[in-house]
Order: C-alpha cells, then structure tokens, then sequence
C-alpha cells in the first residue's frame, strides 16, 4: 500500500537533513504509530507520504504509484481520492456545519450533494454524532470536532489515513474517544492509518509503533 | 498612550504587513488630491471671474447698468452731473462675432471719462491714450491677442452689424492690468459699427471722498428708468458667480467621493485586521495593556496614516490642478466660466483644511472597529477563531431602517435645502451599510448548493459570515451607489434633454443671423427674403432681449416668439399652466426663472422691454413654466407681436424654418444664405445637428464626473482586494487543509474569484438599490435646489446591468489580487500554526 525507500529529505539552509535514507512498508488494514520529538521531521514525513512535498532523494509509492514521478496536479488528484487527513487542530471549515464538514471530502470527490450527506451523516452517527449534525464547529467541544474531522478523513474511504497529533488539543477523556474511534473506523473500513503523535498513550493502541530519531525510522 | 503599547499595537503590525497601511494611505491622498485639485480649479476660476469684473470697474465705486441692450445713452450726461459724482465712464460692451468661429468681448469706452475710471485698460497707465481716439483701432488684452495670435499693428477682423469690420491692433492691456479675453475700442466707433447709436450698457461712476456709498447708492436707484439698476463692482462679481456656485458645490461634493470611499476602505481594512487579529489584541489585555492605551495607539496610527494621505494629496494636487486647468480649461468641461484665463488658487488654511480632510476621514474609518477592538473582553477573544469571524449586531436592520426614515424626513421636510438633500444621502448610504449583512443573509441564503465544490464552499462562506462580507463590501457599495446613482441622473438628465430637444426643436431648419449676442438682427426686409426662399411652408421668428430686473439675480432673457396664447402647449414644454383669462398679455417663464425670482403660474410680471428706447415696465401674466435647459440664467417667452407692438422693435435673430413637404433641405439652405446676404456671421443648422452638438456637449460638460467616479470605484474596488487579501491572510490554515484534502491550487483561487464575484454581485444588487434611490434624491432633490430645472427619471437598465456585471467581474479579479500573496504562501505548512 505504501512504501518509502531510501528517502532523504533537507530544508532549505538546515545543516543536516531531516530525513536520512528512510525505509517504510505499510500494507493494506495496518494501522501503525510514529513518534518523535518536536523537530525529527514527523511533519515532513507526512508531507512526504501525501506528495505535498519531494523527497530529495528516495522513492515514496502510493498504492503503485511514484509520487516523484506525478505531476503537481495528479499529486492532488491522488491524495484527494487515497487520502484522508486529520490535523491537530481539527480545521474544520467554520461556516459549515458538522454534516457539511463531514460531507466535504465525498463532495470534493464529486459525489452528489444528497449522496454525500446520507453517507457522512451514517458516518457521524458511527462516531456518536448523529444529534449534532446540524451544529457548526463553534458550537462543538474539541473531542466533537475532532471526531467530525475523523468522519471527514474516512467519509470518502480513503486508502489510507494520516493523523497528525490528533488528540494534542485534547483532554485525556476526549483523547481516548478520539483514539479508539480512530482505530475503529479505520479498522472497519480495511483503511491504512499512520497516527503521528508524541504521546505514548495515542500510540498505544496501534499495530506497531515506530519511533523517528536522527531521520530515520526504528521499530518501537 | 507608553512606547510599548504603540509598538505592540501598531508599529510591529505594519511592519509585518505594511500593504494594508499603504492602501490606506493612498486611497486617503487620492481622496484629497481629487477633492483639493477640484477646488484649487473652483477657486481659481472663481478670483480670475473676480478680479475680471473688478479691473473692468476699474476704481469705480458704483456700475449702473442695464440688460444686453443696454439704455439710452443720455442717461449719462445726467448721472455725471450729479453731486456727489467725480468721474463717470460710459461703457458699451458687445460680445463679437469672429469671422473664424467663436467670439470676442469688447468694451466700447469713451477715452477722456475712462482714463479717470479705467486708467489700466484705457491705456491711461501705460501712456497709449491715442488708441482710443481712432475708430478703426482696437487694444487687445495680452490673453485676447494670445489667443487670436495677434501683436501691435496686425489687423483683426470682427462681425458687425453690417458686415466685416477690420481694426488694427493699436495695443496689448499687460495681464496685471487685465488678465482675461478682451478688446477695448472707441465707444463711438462701437455704436457705430454693432449698430447700438445712442445706446450705452453700463456707467461706471467714482464718487467723491466722503459721500456714503449706500445712500447715493439708494437715491440713485431711484432716478434711475425702468430697467437700470445701480450696483457695487463686489455684488456685480458676486452676481456673476452666483450662477456657478451651484455647479462648483456639487463638483466639490462630487470630488470629495473618493474620499469618501476611502474612509470606508480604511473602515473595511481596519475592521477585517482588527477582526483577524482579536486574539492577538486579547493576549496584550492579558499582559496588561490597558483598554485606553490600544484604543490611543489605533486613534494615533489612523491621525498619522491621515495626516500623511492628507499632505500627500494636497502636494499632489497642487500638481495636478495646473495640468488639469491647461488641458481642460477652468470651466472643466462645463461652458461656465468659457475661456476664463486661471491660477490654480492656494490658501494655506484650504490646504490644511484638505489635509484635516484626511485626518477626519481616516478616523472617521477607524474609529468603530478601534472602539470595538479595545471593548472586546480578553477572556472570551483569547479563545475566539482566528478566521476573523464576526458576529452580528441585531439593532443593525431596525437602526437602518431608523436611518432610512430620518432621511424621508429630511427630504419631505418644507424647504428642505440643499443640505437636507446631502444629510439624506449620506444617512441612506449609512441605512444600507448597517442593513447590507442582513440584506446579503436573505439574499444569500435561498441559493441552491452549487454542483462545483469551490463555487460551494464559496457560497458556504458568505452564508456563514454575511457580516464579514458586509464589511468587506463597504467601501465598494459606497462607491457603486455613488456611480449608480450618478448614472440614474445622469441618463435621466440626458434622456429628458432629448426629449426636451425633440420638443424645442420642431421646425426642419434653423437659422441664426449671428453666433454672438450682439451680433447682427434680421430686419423686416430680411425676413420677407427668408419667407420668400423656394421649398419655405412657414418661418417663426424670435427676438431675445436681455433685461436686468434686479441687480443680485442674472440677466434675464426674454424670447419674443411667433407664437400665440393658444398655441403654447404645443410649442412649449410646459410643466405647468394657468387657465387663460382677460388681462395682461401672456407670458411664459422657464423653471429657472420661476425659481430665481420666486414666480407663481398667474403671478404678474413687471419687465422693461424698451430700456434703450426709454421705455417704462409693461405687465405680463404668467401664464405658464416651461422647462428650460439651454438658459441657466433663465428666461421668459413672450409673444412676438406683443413685444412688437410694446417695443417698436421688429428685428428678430433666429428664425425656425418649415419646409414644404419632399423640399430639398440643401437647396433651401443655398437659397436662405443667397437671402442672407451681407450677414458674414449667420449659422444655418438642421435640427439634428443642433440635437447632436447639444447632446455632445452635454457629454462633454460631464465628462469630469465620469473620471472622478471611476477613480471613487477603483479605490472601492482596492477595498474590495484589501478585505479579500485580510481574509485571504485569516484562511492561510483553511487554504492548508483543503490543499491537504486534494484541493489544487487552481481550485483555491477559483473559490476566492468565485467568493469576490458573489460578494460583489450581492453589493452590486445593494448598490443599484442604495444608487436608485440616491439617484432619485439627485433629481428631485440636489439638481432641482441647484440648477432649478425638473427632469423626468428613466433607469437605464441596460447599463446598470452591465455596470453590476462589471463590477461583479472586476471584483472577482480584485479578490483574487487581494488573495495572492496568501495562496502564493506555503498555506500547506499553514495547518500547523497557532495565531
């Protein structure tokens, strides 16, 4: 499903490279953690993994295909269609409700307005928020949104999901909801989950754990 | 106000984005410098106008005068007599048709009276008195022989009365002793050659050291005959500008729009950064900056960005009124002030006054999101989105509507004036700012969900933050109501004036005996020959007679028409008429008229028809008001005959000419010049060439409007950008993530362009309503207070429609400008920042 081989990757002006001859292999219905201190370059990995950035050297492959090899464009089409995401900050959009927010990545993939709705809103109900479908993110705890951006990631049935620190903004309660509706959903749907986290107990829960120091990857 | 709080609240700020404050700045000197340069022109015009009548009056203390044709010349042996009088100078001015085209202003003078008067244009001061002994000699004023490209003996030829004349150039007046277009001649020879024997126009009279002005000024009223009025040199210029005041105010008003839409783009700016930046505003509360101290540092940045703008524009106006005044003369398009020679006129206070201008209008822009950004409590913001969400205000529809009904009174007030009009319009402009995010909720929320994802999330958008987008609207739909309302009047103007045209011009050919005033009449000999001329059915006849009722108000024009009682529905456009009763003859005044010298239909009307012949007043009645756009000094018709009869005089200028059906109009004209032999200056016209020079200068006497309304909308047009790129720097995070969730960049920008275009087709529907109804308070209201005429109001949908479908575009690209910077970003990495 994906596979990493030999990635290096360097910011502009950095003295060393963040990513150092990388190697990950990921199969379908794994769902895998990745842990590392502020500055190992987990962002950078994710960025790699959804071709929104290049590697300089290395070969990322989505499901058959070599990110390097794509166009900018055809990059975006794939990652609208293979992936989900889900951010720290939850990012929902704040002038659509719980349903719409849901709704966007089945919208984004051309689904018909009413097809979509039907699908994010069972989704939601899967996530516990089938009473707050018509709230808007304002109105939402921080464990709710989440759970809306957990049903928007997989709404489309991405190949594969990537979470980045999703409970980071959350408390301890919220987190652990978060996590196993996380693990569930993505479960359930035979979806690839990579989880980015720093927190030993987000990690817990998933299949195995790698731990990103000096631009590499060491199984956990 | 400490260092700190400035440093924290405005000076780090700007330096991180200074484009906002720049805009700021220049939308405020552009402001400025259209509303200075505009009254740099205004008062230039205004002192040359001034200085002109002054130097003409020379060192008179009194000017006696009469109408165009003026008074019986005995008049003057008799006023010189009187105790009191020390020097008295007869004059006689004419204006005088040039053999080229055009015409010239000459003063007949007689040379041993004007010396002690006009020493400066008699040629007294420069020791050239000889010039006015000679007949055939003419001194020139330095702007006269500028123009017409003569110097000292060079000959230049005129049309008088009976035919060429050719006088030499026998001098030229210097500017300082008199700056405008003029010719001074003998005033013997002046009677003789524009055929005005023993007619004179005006009397200028020096008193002696000690006699008070005012009483002489008082009995001499009262010897003097019907028609004659006595004034100071000061009311004869005050009387001359009172005509153009009106068209200078409005022009100012007009001027000062872009200002005006300046100050809201400053509002919109303000307001959006203030919004985005609320946190940022909560956390310097928590670190203890006091309330007082962000609100001293906002007030402070908005005097300085003023205060800058406001120099700025006055510099550059000082630059521009001078280019302005050489290419588009001092009359800017309108036939005021003619070939009036200007300075720009600069007085410090007026500089600092547009510079304050600025100040006003830049705080009058911050103030509310700065008092609103300092009340926001810390506690709740610090927590608040970082998208610049705002929320709404619920008294903002019924303030609005509050608003709209306190300018219906205004307006329904009795004598409401010209400054009731303006505080109606500015309280409708500010009805439909506070109504706009109510206005855009309803007419945003029925739309369907549209098919594309952008074009969606665009519309989701708006429908989420209808105050937002008010807000960001703000300076555009102040400047689009402005255009609209100006493009209402403006058609309506032109439209009724067609009409009026078609409606004053019914005859196939029109002919004129001279192109100046005082050129030559038709005699009764003449007009049997134009009657006479093959393929004629019907001539109609028209005398005008300039008469001088009251010396504060403009000369009025008398038109002696072929005309009878009954026939003046027909041929007039009457808005309004009495029925006919037994009395005084009939007579019909323009609405100007009317309004200047406060007539009523049915009011009689005392005119002194025979001045030169020393006739008395003869009694008319008012028989009806007719609209009138050719004379802004208004004018009265009456019938031919009548004045005849009253007047002994049957000369006549214009002549409409019918022609018998299938006639040829070029044959007929060839056979009208062979019958106008001997008049060099007469004009043959059809009526569609005067139809279409009228309505080309009509244009050209607007064309000023449409540049200064086109610089209003491309300032509210940068409000337009500068709110969308505020936004634009808010979303940086929403733009990462739907990067993330497979958005292209193209997708982004598309949303913004869709999002701008939205925006603006919501604020172009608010703005054709708002501009309508500014519109109609410009016609029935501020056209009508100023100018005194009524017009008929037309919409002219197709180009409102195309005016809407512009903006709606231009606003588009303008959000997109605005967004630029943000989308070119790394919005990818945006997703994880915290502010």
């Amino acid at each position: 499903m994906l596979s990493l081989k030999q990635v290096c990757k360097s910011h502009p002006g950095a003295m060393r490279p963040i990513l150092r001859d990388l190697e990950l292999e990921l199969c379908a219905g794994d769902y895998v953690a990745i842990v590392g201190e502020s500055g190992s370059g987990k962002s950078t990995l994710l960025n790699l993994i959804a071709g929104l950035e290049l590697p300089d050297s290395g070969q990322v492959i989505l499901d058959g295909c070599d990110l390097a090899a794509l166009e900018d464009d055809a990059r975006t089409l794939l990652r609208r269609r293979e992936l989900g995401f889900v951010f720290q900050a939850f990012l929902l959009l704040p002038y659509l409700t719980a349903l719409d927010n849901a709704a966007l990545t089945l919208k984004l993939n051309g689904a018909r307005h009413h097809d979509a709705q039907r699908e994010a809103q069972a989704l939601l109900a899967a996530v516990g928020l089938g009473e707050a479908i018509h709230r808007f993110p304002s109105t939402l705890s921080g464990g709710e949104a989440q759970r809306v951006a957990v049903a928007r990631a997989l709404a489309h049935r991405p190949k594969l999901l990537l979470a980045d620190e999703p409970t980071g903004n959350l408390d301890a309660d919220s987190a652990a909801l978060v996590l196993n509706t996380l693990r569930e959903q993505v479960k359930s749907r035979g979806a690839t989950g990579i989880l980015v986290t720093h927190s030993a107990v987000a990690a817990a829960g998933a299949d195995r754990v790698y731990a990103l120091r000096d631009g590499m990857l060491h199984l956990a | 106000m400490t260092g700190a709080a400035w440093q924290a609240v405005v000076s780090a700020p700007l330096r991180a984005a200074p484009g906002r404050t720049l805009l700021a700045l220049l939308a405020i000197a552009t402001g400025v410098t259209l509303g200075s340069s505009i009254h740099l022109i205004n008062a230039g015009a205004v002192s040359a106008f001034d200085q002109a009548t002054r130097q003409l009056a020379g060192n008179a203390d009194l000017v006696v005068r009469g109408g165009r044709s003026g008074f019986d010349e005995a008049l003057y042996p008799q006023l010189a007599k009187l105790p009191g009088v020390a020097a008295a100078s007869p004059a006689l001015e004419i204006e005088a048709a040039l053999p080229g085209g055009g015409s010239l202003k000459l003063v007949g003078l007689d040379a041993l009276q004007a010396w002690a008067v006009q020493p400066r244009i008699s040629g007294e001061a420069e020791g050239s008195r000889e010039a006015l002994f000679d007949p055939q000699a003419i001194r020139l004023s330095a702007a006269a022989a500028r123009a017409l490209g003569k110097q000292t003996g060079d000959r230049l030829e005129l049309a008088g009365a009976t035919g060429t004349l050719s006088l030499r150039v026998a001098g030229v007046i210097p500017d300082g002793d008199y700056r405008q277009r003029l010719g001074v001649i003998d005033i013997a020879a002046a009677q003789q050659h524009f055929a005005a024997h023993g007619r004179i126009t005006r009397i200028d009279l020096r008193l002696h050291e000690g006699v008070p002005l005012s009483a002489f000024s008082a009995e001499l009223g009262r010897l003097l005959p019907a028609g004659v009025h006595v004034a100071t040199p000061a009311l004869e210029s005050e009387r001359g500008l009172a005509l153009t005041r009106a068209y200078r105010g409005n022009l100012d008003m007009l001027a000062l729009v872009a200002l005006f839409t300046g100050a809201f783009m400053v509002f919109s700016a303000q307001a959006l950064a203030l919004l985005r930046r609320r946190r940022e505003l909560a956390l310097l509360r928590a670190l203890g900056l006091r309330r007082g101290d962000i609100l001293r540092a906002l007030a402070a940045e908005a005097v300085l960005t003023g205060l800058i703008g406001g120099v700025m524009g006055v510099v550059a106006s000082h630059l521009i009124a001078g280019q302005a005044l050489r290419l588009g003369g001092a009359d800017l398009g309108s036939d005021f002030f003619g070939a009036l020679e200007v300075d720009p006129v600069a007085t410090l206070s007026t500089s600092a006054a547009f510079v304050a201008l600025g100040v006003a209008a830049t705080l009058a822009g911050s103030a509310w999101p700065a008092w609103s950004a300092a009340q926001r409590p810390p506690a709740r913001e610090l927590h608040a989105s970082d998208d610049g969400t705002a929320s709404g205000c619920s008294m903002a529809m019924p303030l609005g509507l509050v608003l709209l009904m306190l300018a219906g009174a205004l307006l329904l007030r009795e004598n409401a004036g010209l400054d009731a009009a303006y505080s109606a319009i500015a309280l409708i402009l500010l009805a439909a700012l506070l109504m706009l995010p109510a206005l855009l909720a309803r007419m945003l929320a029925p739309l369907p969900v549209p098919a594309s994802i952008g074009t969606a999330l665009a519309l989701a958008q708006l429908q989420g933050a209808p105050r937002q987008t008010a807000i960001s609207l703000a300076a555009v739909l102040a400047s689009f109501s402005l255009v609209v309302a100006m493009l209402v009047m403006i058609v309506s103007f032109r439209q009724s004036l067609d009409v009026w045209l078609y409606r004053v011009l019914p005859a196939d050919l029109y002919l004129r005996s001279s192109a100046a005033p005082d050129g030559a009449t038709l005699d009764s000999a003449a007009q049997a020959r134009i009657a006479a001329v093959p393929g004629v059915a019907e001539v109609r006849f028209t005398r005008y007679i300039s008469v001088l009722i009251d010396p504060r108000q403009p000369v009025l024009t008398v038109i002696a028409r072929d005309l009878e009682a009954a026939e003046a529905g027909r041929l007039l456009p009457l808005v309004s008429a009495a029925p006919a009763v037994a009395g005084p003859p009939s007579l019909w005044a323009s609405e100007i008229a009317a309004a200047l010298f406060g007539w009523r239909v049915g009011d009689t009307i005392r005119l002194p028809l025979a001045v030169a012949q020393g006739g008395g007043m003869h009694e008319f009645r008012l028989a009806g008001i007719w609209r009138d756009y050719s004379r802004q000094h208004g004018a009265v018709v009456i019938e031919r005959a009548r004045y005849r009869e009253l007047a002994g005089d049957s000369t006549a200028q214009d002549a409409a000419v019918l022609l018998v059906p299938r006639a040829d109009a070029a044959q007929v004209t060839a056979g009208l010049r062979i019958a106008l032999q001997g008049l060099p200056g007469a004009e043959i016209a059809g009526a569609g060439d005067i139809r279409a020079r009228s309505l080309r200068t009509f244009d050209r006497t607007f064309a000023v409007t449409w540049l200064l309304q086109a610089v209003a909308l491309a300032v509210g047009l940068c409000g337009v950008g500068l709110a969308f790129g505020i936004q634009a720097a808010a979303r940086r995070r929403e733009f990462g993530m739907l990067r993330h969730l497979g958005m292209t960049r193209g997708d982004i920008a598309r949303m913004i362009a869709a999002q701008g275009a939205f925006t603006a087709a919501a604020g172009a529907i608010c703005g054709l309503l708002t501009g309508s109804l500014i519109g109609w308070v410009l016609i029935g209201w501020i056209n009508r207070l100023s100018f005194h005429w009524s017009m008929d109001l037309h919409w002219p949908l197709l180009p409102l429609s195309a005016l809407a479908l512009l903006l709606t575009l231009l606003a588009a690209g303008a959000a997109l400008i605005g967004a630029r910077r943000a989308l070119q970003a790394d919005t990818v990495s945006a997703v994880h920042e915290d502010w």
